[in-house]
């Protein structure tokens, strides 16, 4: 991603999601966003999560705090660190590129859960 | 009240910090740290990311006692500090082999400066530090408060040993047998052990008697950090567990936990029944002293080594393998037994500067995948492999873990090679040549990162 895109994604989750954080680790930026809403059926229903924009890589990753249980079982996924904190990593192979906007690829993430 | 400060310095910034503020000249020379923080359950960690050491033209003449420098120079300092979300702190010395402290001149500078840094990046502490030849004392400054704190202690990394400042009070003779004879049960020698915390992660073959040894040795806090229970496959990898424990399915956390109240009632042994990186685990390693990594695949060590250079751990990594002959035959003989003990200490060589870690190795080891798929990858691989009689083979290992802990903790050798293989079928350890690379990513983004500054 250009480092024009990450600013701009940046602001643009701030703008959509309440109470976004951000900040910068090395070369990283990470972007905090307290609430986000699983799709319908999952528990629980919502949960915080992380984007973390590198220049080096195509497409943000993204982290959520709690991975929902969806019909009574959690997918598979893992647990990694990220700016020192604990956070549930998941596989989701998301059309998505830098031309596209941040709520579509998040929103997009948590439609794995759907 | 506040948790008590200490400021930690990686090995490759103390030499040039400690030889500039000794440095004798026409003003008294300082030195900039510029630092993260991070808070644990028991101390706040300001940890030094890089040094500034200002030019002579920096200076403006002083009538007090202590340096001064130009208000350009300040600007441009702090303008370096907020382009890197970080606090300053200041170094000077006071040459004294007793106690230092802050000296008026250096307490009132100190209340000026440290309020304007801290307007200026508010997010990160900010502070001015003393150093003796055998103490250290400062005012620091944390973000959102307004008083200064003053319960400060010092650690650096040399490349053989952790020193912390102040030193303990000692007589002249409890001095004299640690210098010469760190390894006798001495005053010194024992208090230093029992002061500190090591975390052991992974409580198998080679982490059951890490963790005993260290018990022994009298260790204060031993964190043993393991979510699984005792299974028959442990029985030959160790001595640590027995029949009982299989029997009664206890936790390996458990079962070290009564090990070690027989070994030695004094150390206290907190268990965390958890996987790294989970949460409870982070915290717990946040607050170690040395970290002993025994873990089983490649992804855990790089998630240790993060923590490890995140919060300036020093952090020592043992690992065993049997490689067969034939890697696609189930019935293959057996080519090497070999192991490898790691000892990464802030500053210097880790993990990813030698290639011991690469992203495709991580990759390789999650078969391919990203790591969300590693855990079921690991069970999957872990029912074909039958147990094997290497409980002497990990107690090599677990030995030699040890006395690079004693090392670090009391400097009882010249030096610590950083890496150290060994050889099951030989029976033969030899130290492997490694460099700390200057191009390693990892050292550069994460080495005393500290947490995040959120905006």
């Amino acid at each position: 991603m250009t480092r024009d895109n990450i600013e701009r994604l940046t602001a643009e989750l701030k703008e959509n999601y309440t109470d976004t954080v951000t900040a910068k680790d090395g070369e990283l930026i990470l972007v905090r966003l307290p609430l986000v809403h699983f799709p319908a059926g999952c528990q629980p229903s919502w949960a915080s999560a992380m984007a973390v924009l590198d220049i080096a890589k195509p497409k943000p990753d993204f982290y959520v705090k709690v991975v929902p249980s969806v019909r009574g079982a959690p997918p598979q996924h893992g647990t990694a660190v990220v700016g020192g904190d604990s956070w549930c990593t998941f596989s989701y192979n998301l059309r998505w590129d830098e031309e596209h906007t941040a709520v579509q690829f998040v929103e997009g993430m948590l439609r794995r859960f759907a | 009240m506040s948790n008590p400060v200490e400021v930690r310095i990686p090995q490759h910034l103390w030499g040039p910090l400690w030889d500039e503020v000794r440095r004798f000249g026409a003003y008294e020379p300082v030195v900039f740290g510029l630092v993260s923080h991070s808070e644990t359950s028991r101390r706040t960690l300001l940890l030094v990311q890089e040094i500034v050491i200002p030019p002579g033209s920096a200076f403006v003449r002083n009538t007090g006692h202590g340096a001064k420098w130009s208000g350009e120079y300040n600007i441009a300092l702090l303008n370096q500090a907020l382009e890197r979300r970080l606090g300053i702190l200041i170094f000077h010395y006071h040459p004294s082999t007793g106690r230092v402290g802050m000296s008026m001149d250096d307490a009132d500078s100190a209340r000026q400066l440290l309020p304007t840094f801290q307007m200026v990046a508010p997010g990160r502490p900010h502070g001015s530090v003393v150093l003796g030849d055998t103490s250290a004392a400062g005012l620091i400054l944390l973000p959102s408060a307004s008083l200064l704190v003053d319960n400060l202690r010092l650690r650096f990394f040399s490349d053989t040993l952790i020193r912390t400042l102040p030193e303990p009070e000692a007589s002249t003779d409890d001095l004299q047998v640690h210098c010469r004879q760190p390894l006798v049960d001495g005053k010194l020698s024992r208090a230093s052990l029992r002061g500190a915390v090591v975390v052991v992660v992974g409580l198998s073959g080679g982490g059951t008697q890490v963790a005993t040894q260290l018990a022994g040795l009298g260790v204060g806090e031993i964190i043993g950090i393991d979510s699984q229970r005792v299974t028959r496959d442990n029985l030959v990898a160790t001595d640590e567990f027995g029949w009982a424990d299989i029997l009664l399915r206890r936790r390996k956390t458990d079962s070290v936990k009564s090990k070690i109240w027989w070994i030695n009632r004094q150390v206290r042994f907190t268990a965390v029944d958890a996987l790294v990186p989970e949460k409870a685990a982070i915290e717990a390693l946040k607050r170690a002293d040395i970290i002993v990594g025994c873990v089983n695949n490649l992804n855990a060590r790089a998630d240790l080594q993060e923590i490890a250079w995140r919060y300036c751990i020093p952090y020592v990594d043992i690992g065993l393998g049997l490689h067969p002959l034939d890697p696609s035959d189930g019935l293959s003989e057996v080519g090497a037994i070999s192991g490898n003990v790691f000892v990464a200490v802030p500053g210097g060589a880790c993990l990813w500067c030698t290639g011991f870690l690469t992203q495709r190795k991580l990759e390789l080891e999650a078969g391919g995948a990203d790591r969300s798929y590693l855990r079921a990858n690991c069970s999957r691989g872990h029912e074909h492999r039958s147990a094997a009689y290497v409980a002497s083979f990990n107690a090599v290992l677990a030995g030699l873990a040890v006395g690079d802990v004693l090392q670090l903790i009391l400097g009882y050798a010249p030096g610590l090679a950083t890496r150290k293989q060994y050889d099951a079928l030989c029976g033969t350890v030899s130290e492997v040549l490694v460099e700390k690379s200057q191009e390693c990513p990892r050292c550069a983004s994460v080495l005393a990162a500290g947490d995040p500054v959120w905006e």
